[in-house]
Parts: C-alpha cells; structure tokens; sequence
C-alpha cells in the first residue's frame, strides 16, 4: 500500500541527508534522526537513534517508519534489510559527484513530496555555482589539495562534489586526476604535485588553540608546503543545502586577495 | 655464518635497505626536500619500529618460552593501541603535550605485557594456546572498547581513532623521533645486557634459577623493557604486526638460539625489513599508500599458520 | 663425619589442600648418594624443589652449608648446588653444547662471557658423559635419554659439591642407566669429603645397587629411612607399592626386588 507523501513517516540516518530534507520542508514528516543529526540540526525533540554505526533496531521499528534514508553502507545491510522485510522504504543515498548530489537532492524531494522544493534547491545551487565561475574567471587558477585525513593521508579526488566546488571557485585540484571521491595518497605525491594551498580539515575547531596553529604543528617541517589553511568541516565538504556557501568559502581560501565575495 | 663477518654483514643490510628506501618513492620529481623532508625521517622512524618490534618479540619468546610470542599476537600492540586510543579519544593529556598519545601507548603495552605474564605464565612455561588464546581475548577486549569509545565521543574524532590503528610510519617531530630512537636504545641496551640470562630463561623457569638467574627480577626488567619498545613503535606506527614473530623466527634458523647473537642481529634485520617493507608498501599502489601494517601481516599471517601447526602437533602428539 | 651439606627439617607443603610433603626431614651427608624412592605423586618432585630453594615450603626450613637457603641469592646457591630437573624441553634449537656452557652460569659476569678455562670444563663435561660427539647437534633434536645426559654433564659443568636429581635415567636405556648411576658413584668418590648427591628414581633395582643411603616416601610422608637392604623389604614394598614382590639378594647382600603379581592378595 502507497502512502501519501505528506504522511510519510521518515527517519534519517545522516546528518547532511538530515539538513537537506529540513531544507525541503521536511521537518513535520521527520520522527527519527541518528544523533550526530540531533546536534548538527539542533532537533532535540526527535528521537534519537544513536551513533551512524549502529541505530538502535527496536526503536526504529518502534517508530514506525513508513521511509528509512541513509548513505548506502554495507555494513548497514542486515538493517536495512530487516527493516525492508517489515515493509519500511529503505533508500540508500551513495553520492560523491556534483551530479550525484544534486540528484540525491531530487530523490529525497519525491521521497517526501517536495519535488518542487527540490528542483528550485538544485536549480539555485547550479546557478551560484556558475555565477561565482564567472566571477573568478579572470582571475588566475590557484591549484590546492584538501586534506581529510593527513596520517594516512586522505585528500579530495575528481570524484568529489568538492571537485566540483573547486573548480567554481577558481581553483584546480592537483588530484583531480584520480578518479575515487577520497583517494588515499602518499605524502611525496602531495609534495610531487606542489600545490599554490594546502586547505586542511583536520583540526579540533572546540579547542582552545586556533586551527591555524593546529594545523601549523604539522606542515611547518615542508619548506615546499607553499601556504595552508585550515578548512572548516561544514558547507564545503558536506553535500549538504549549501553546496554554494561552501563553494564561496573555498573562494575566499583560494583567493583571499579577492576579499568577501558579495553573498546573494 | 662466522661471528666476525656477522656484524659487518648486518650494517651492511642495513646500509643497503636505507639506501634503496632513500632512492624509490612515490614522487615523479624527488627533490631534495622530498627525499630529505618526507623519505629520510621516514626510514629512520621505520627502522626503529622494525627494530623495536623485532627485538621484543625475541625478548618476549625467550621470556615466555615460545617462539610463538610476537607483540601482536600476544596483545601487547592492542593493549598499546588502546590506551593510544583512549587518550585521542577522551583527550587525556597528563599536561605531556605531543608526548600524551605515546604515553598512554606505552602504559597500555605495559599492563597488557603484565596481564599476559600474570594470566598465560603464571607458574612458569605455559602452552602456546594459553597464551596465545589469552593474547586473542585480550585483542578482543581491546577492539571492543575501541568500538564502544566510537560511540561515545563526537563524530569528527572517530575518524581518527580508527587510523590510529592503521599500521603505517606516521609524520612526527623529528624529536619523536628522537625520543623514540633513545627509548629503542634503552630496550635493546637492557636486551643486550639481559642476553645471557634470556639463553638460561629460556630453558624454564626454574632451570633459570637452579642456573643462578634472579627470575623475578630479570623478568620484570625485560617485561617493562618490552612494554616500552612496544608502546614507543605502536605510538609512531600503529598496529604492525608479525614483524616480532617473523624476524627472531628467520634468524634463529641462520644463527642459532644465543641471545648474545640473536637479539643485537634482530634489531638490525628488523630495522632492514621494514624499512623495506615500507618502501614497498609505499611505491606498489603510488600515489596510493598500503599500509606497511597490512603488507607484514600478508606475510606473517601465512608464516604464523605454519608454525602454530608445527607447535600444535608438539601439543597433541 | 663432616657436616651436613644439606639439611632440611620438618618441611611441610599443601597444593590446594593436599599435603603433598608432611613431617619430611632430610640430611645429605658428605660421601653419600642418596636415593628417593615411592609411588608416583607421594611428593618426591616436590620436595626436591624444596630443597633445590625453588619452592618455599608451608613449614619447616632448608638449610645448605649451614645457612638458610631463602637467605642466599640464587648464584650462591648456585655455586652449591646443581640441579638436573626431570624432564627438560627446550623449544629453540640451542646447541648441546650451548646447554652444557650455560652450566658455568653462575660463575661467569652478567654477559656471560666464558673464559677459556670455562671452554675446558664444558669439554671435560661432555667427555665425561660421553656426549661429544653430541655436541654440536641441536638439543630439541636429541633424544630423550641423550638430553637426560647433555643435562647431566650441565650439572658436572657447574662443578657444585652437591647435586640433586628427578628422575635422571627415566629416558635411558639399561646400558645407560648403569653407566649414570657408575658415574654419579664416581663422581662423589673422587671427593668424599665434599661432594653429595640425592636422586628421585623409580628404578628400585639400580637404587639398591648404589644409594649408601634410601629415603622411601609414601602419601608426603618419609615411611621409611635407611639402607636398602633395611628399607626394602617385601611388607613395605606391597605396602607403598600395592604390589608383590620377591627379593633377592646378590652376593654383598643388597637386595634386588622383582615384581611378581600387581594384586594383593
């Protein structure tokens, strides 16, 4: 039996699937989110599930879900699986691209019956993202690596929205040509490829020492590390709503001498 | 091989190993700041780790009377990693700054080596699958604390937590690397000084003491030497494993059992091999990375099985 | 009559409530090769530990070269005393050679390093024993009765005035049990002064031939104490032993026991 969209009942189980569907207007028809989206979102009055590794079973079921949403995961399947033999929607989100993304958009606003919500979302993140390339188009490509992990050392590939918010905000990714979201890659290589900024991740931002000094610790022994910033986790590594945010947060590490870009 | 050329031979091999791990990397360029910047510490941090882990799996076979005894196997490098982790995890800090991490290594290694001892060799000699069975309840323990820590801290530091386990030469101040280098020393030093009443503890207990041998209070020397080389190679290097079993196994079959020979000739071996072993682990998949943890186990694993075979058919005979 | 060498009074010892030593006083005198006899677990094993200071007992005291045992380090007592255990697995492949070296242990510096005068004793050692030929084999190679001598000739190694030894023939052929016990006779009478010997075996025949002196345990306890020919007689044997016996006697009198039926009537 379908159930009316506007009555799905929906839990989320990632807090940036979490923040899309709370950007469609999706709030009601939530009753189930894993904690990390508790915080993120601020929701303290939906039920938690527990951490992304291992929702709580019994009281997902307990919930009565008519649609369960979270990123694909195959150490998930006998859950997922469960909850399908109970007749519970199970959608697996696996989106690493732009396009991916922004059709994950789409997928989780006919999932609840926003489908126009969703298309304007897409709509409006394609066209910033366009009007910020425009902006920087004269001025010249700063190459950078971002770093998500740094021991190993993991760093964003061409498979990766954020490839795709580098390049809208006047950057190249000097491992753009590894076709994986997040490649594992050696040190040497970084250094190999000599990148103009090194945007790091990997800092405490709830520490009381800066994240620039952080991150200084590390690369100040690499004489060939040419500049680096800390990047914070959020608008620009999230595939969240505000895929564009972050592509102008990129925009102001990549070319600071460009000062704050103007916000729409 | 004659005692005289035996020395030359293994700088010689560590010489050569250095070399090669100098000369090939992932870089298409290797400037000068590439091989000196990123390779050099590198090797030199690999081969204290192999070193380090080589000589405590010897120390640790003569102790326990099994040359199954290897600091992963038994434990020790999970009971390293996990107060490694607890201190990442819950950011204990005991005001040691960078040193924080290793610390708590070392503290982990040093109660997992006394459960062990007090558990598995309690009353001297105990059978390979006591200790063994012992090492793998206490690793279960280990990962299962880790898991429940994953739960239990905010989700930007798990992430971390599990890559701390990884085994792979990590990027540290060259004084780490420093610290680490003096903390080998110190062990090696104590196994070196210890060699001839590792020959007479390995004949047993009690024969150790019928033989002149302070049991109590050599083993207790030799543990906490252990538990520091253990805690200082997981600190800087994760969770590699084997290397403790495989070399001391391979260098017995060359050079015989005395220790006076044996545990100098494994610092080295282990120092050559992994320093190779991370070479290979770096150039194989370039740019990409395997851990030179995963690479030692694909080797050490099959070596392991042999040799629990051959210990086991003692046992059932 | 010299001193005693090793003196042990009352000694008492329990394993998880079972007194497995009661009431057990022992001398080893100067000159003597004493035997112990019994069943298995009447508590002969341990009280060898005991005396070797391994073990501390519940009660009593030990006491060699009239000092407190537990008072001396383990090379003092070393230096006194050598030990062949009964039975000695190794699981690395050390040299016999290498095993008989570790007997001058505790005469040598923390690393070990044995002088040529040291080199001379090993090779005495293994001549005496005739296990040269034996030496340069891996130990965990050998076979039970040639690892009960390389051990043996460990203990020589240790040039200590007292030995204790369990079960050191148990692995040896009927040649070789006779060439020990011919030995350990020898080696005592080269210095009857000084040099003493007490041996765990099951072999009464052998014991009877060579002890100067029999200790029969029995449930702990010491049944019995004296000459072989005063010790073993056939009431105390089907006693101890719970079974029949004939003795005979050679012709310097010492008795020869042969089993006849495991029942008692």
């Amino acid at each position: 039996m379908e159930v009316p969209k506007a009555e799905a009942r929906i839990i989320s189980l990632s807090p940036s699937i979490t923040r899309v569907l709370l950007h469609l207007g999706a709030r009601e028809q939530l009753v189930g989110v894993d904690r990390y989206s508790q915080e993120v979102s601020g929701l303290d009055d939906v039920p938690s599930l527990g951490a992304l590794f291992n929702p709580d079973i019994e009281r997902t079921i307990e919930l009565n879900p008519t649609v369960v949403v979270a990123v694909h995961s195959a150490a998930q399947r006998d859950f997922f699986r469960i909850l399908r033999e109970r007749g519970v929607r199970v959608e697996e989100i696996e989106a690493y691209s732009l396009d991916e993304v922004l059709t994950s958009f789409e997928t989780l606003g006919s999932l609840v019956g926003h489908e126009s919500e969703a298309e304007a979302l897409i709509e409006s993140v394609q066209l910033e993202l366009e009007e910020l390339a425009e902006s920087v188009e004269s001025v010249p490509i700063v190459r950078v690596a971002i770093v998500l992990e740094r021991e190993p050392l993991y760093v964003v590939g061409g498979a990766n929205f954020i490839n795709a918010l580098i390049e809208a905000s006047g950057g190249e990714n000097v491992f753009a040509d590894l076709d994986s979201p997040y490649p594992q890659v050696s040190l040497e290589t970084l250094a190999d490829r000599a990148p103009d900024v090194v945007l790091d991740t990997v800092f405490d931002p709830s520490s009381s020492e800066a994240p620039e000094e952080q991150i200084r610790g590390f690369w100040k022994r690499y004489s060939w590390v040419k500049r680096v910033e800390p990047l914070r986790h959020g608008a620009a590594t999230l595939p969240g709503p505000d895929l564009a945010d972050g592509a102008r947060q990129l925009m102001e590490k990549l070319h600071p001498e460009l000062g704050q870009p103007i916000e729409r | 091989m004659k005692r005289p050329y035996l020395l030359p031979t293994l700088l010689g091999l560590v010489g050569v190993a250095a070399m090669v791990s100098l000369a090939i990397g992932s870089a298409e360029h290797p400037t000068q700041e590439i091989v000196l910047g990123i390779r050099l510490p590198r090797v030199i941090l690999g081969a204290c780790v192999g070193a380090g882990l080589a000589t405590a799996g010897a120390l640790l076979q003569a102790l326990l009377q099994n040359p199954l005894a290897d600091p992963f196997v038994l434990g020790i490098s999970g009971g390293a990693a996990l107060g490694g982790v607890l201190a990442l995890a819950l950011g204990w800090t005991l005001g040691l700054g960078p040193m924080s991490v290793p610390f708590f290594a070392f503290a982990g290694a040093l109660i997992a080596t006394v459960l062990l001892y007090t558990i598995a060799g309690a009353g001297g000699r105990a059978p390979a699958h006591s200790l063994l069975l012992t090492g793998v309840v206490f690793n279960a323990f280990a990962s299962s604390v880790i898991i429940f820590l994953t739960t239990a801290v905010d989700l930007s530091r798990v992430a971390g937590m599990f890559l701390y386990l990884i085994g792979t030469i990590r990027v540290v101040d060259p004084w780490v690397i420093a610290v680490v280098f003096a903390l080998l020393l110190f062990g090696l030093g104590v196994g070196m000084y210890y060699a001839y009443a590792l020959n007479l503890l390995a004949q047993g207990d009690e024969t150790a003491a019928h033989l002149g041998v302070d049991v109590v209070r050599v083993r207790r020397v030799i543990l906490f030497a252990t538990a520091l080389m253990i805690g200082a190679s997981v600190a800087v290097s994760g969770l590699i494993a084997f290397v403790g079993l495989i070399v001391p196994h391979v260098l017995r079959l060359i050079l015989g059992s005395d220790h006076r020979v044996l545990v100098p000739s494994c610092a080295l071996v282990g120092a050559a091999f992994l320093m190779l072993a991370d070479t290979l682990a770096r150039t194989v998949l370039a740019p990409t990375e395997i851990p030179v943890g995963a690479l030692t186990a694909l080797i050490g694993g099959p070596v392991f099985l042999v040799l629990l075979r051959r210990d086991l058919n003692r046992w059932v005979r | 009559m010299s001193a005693a060498q090793l003196e042990a009074f009352d000694l008492q010892h329990s394993f998880h409530e079972t007194r497995v030593v009661d009431q057990v006083s022992v001398t080893l005198r100067p000159g003597h090769l004493a035997v112990v006899l019994g069943p298995n677990g009447s508590g002969k094993t341990t009280l060898l530990r005991i005396l070797s200071g391994v073990l501390r007992p519940a009660k009593g005291n030990v006491a060699l070269a009239g000092q407190p045992i537990e008072k001396l380090s383990r090379r003092e007592v070393a230096r006194k005393l050598a030990v062949v255990p009964q039975d000695t697995q190794v699981p690395f492949p050390f040299l016999a050679r290498e095993i008989v070296a570790m007997g001058r242990a505790p005469s040598l510096g923390p690393l070990g390093r044995e002088s040529a005068s040291d080199e001379r004793i090993v090779d005495d050692a293994l001549a005496s024993l005739g296990v040269t030929e034996l030496a340069d084999r891996s130990f965990p190679t050998l076979s039970g009765g040639e690892k009960q001598r390389v051990v043996l000739a460990r203990a020589l190694a240790q040039r200590t005035d007292l030995m204790l030894l369990d079960e050191p023939t148990a692995h040896m052929d009927l040649g070789h049990r006779v060439h020990t016990f011919e030995w350990l006779t020898a080696w005592i009478a080269a210095a009857p002064d000084i040099r003493a010997a007490l041996v765990v075996t099951h072999d009464l025949t052998l014991a009877a031939r060579y002890a100067d002196e029999v200790l029969l345990m029995h449930a702990g306890r010491l049944v019995a104490q004296g000459s072989a020919a005063e010790v073993l007689t056939r009431e105390r044997i089907a006693e101890v032993y719970r079974v029949q016996v004939q003795i005979e006697h050679d012709d310097q009198g010492r008795p020869y026991v042969i089993a006849v039926r495991s029942e008692i009537g």
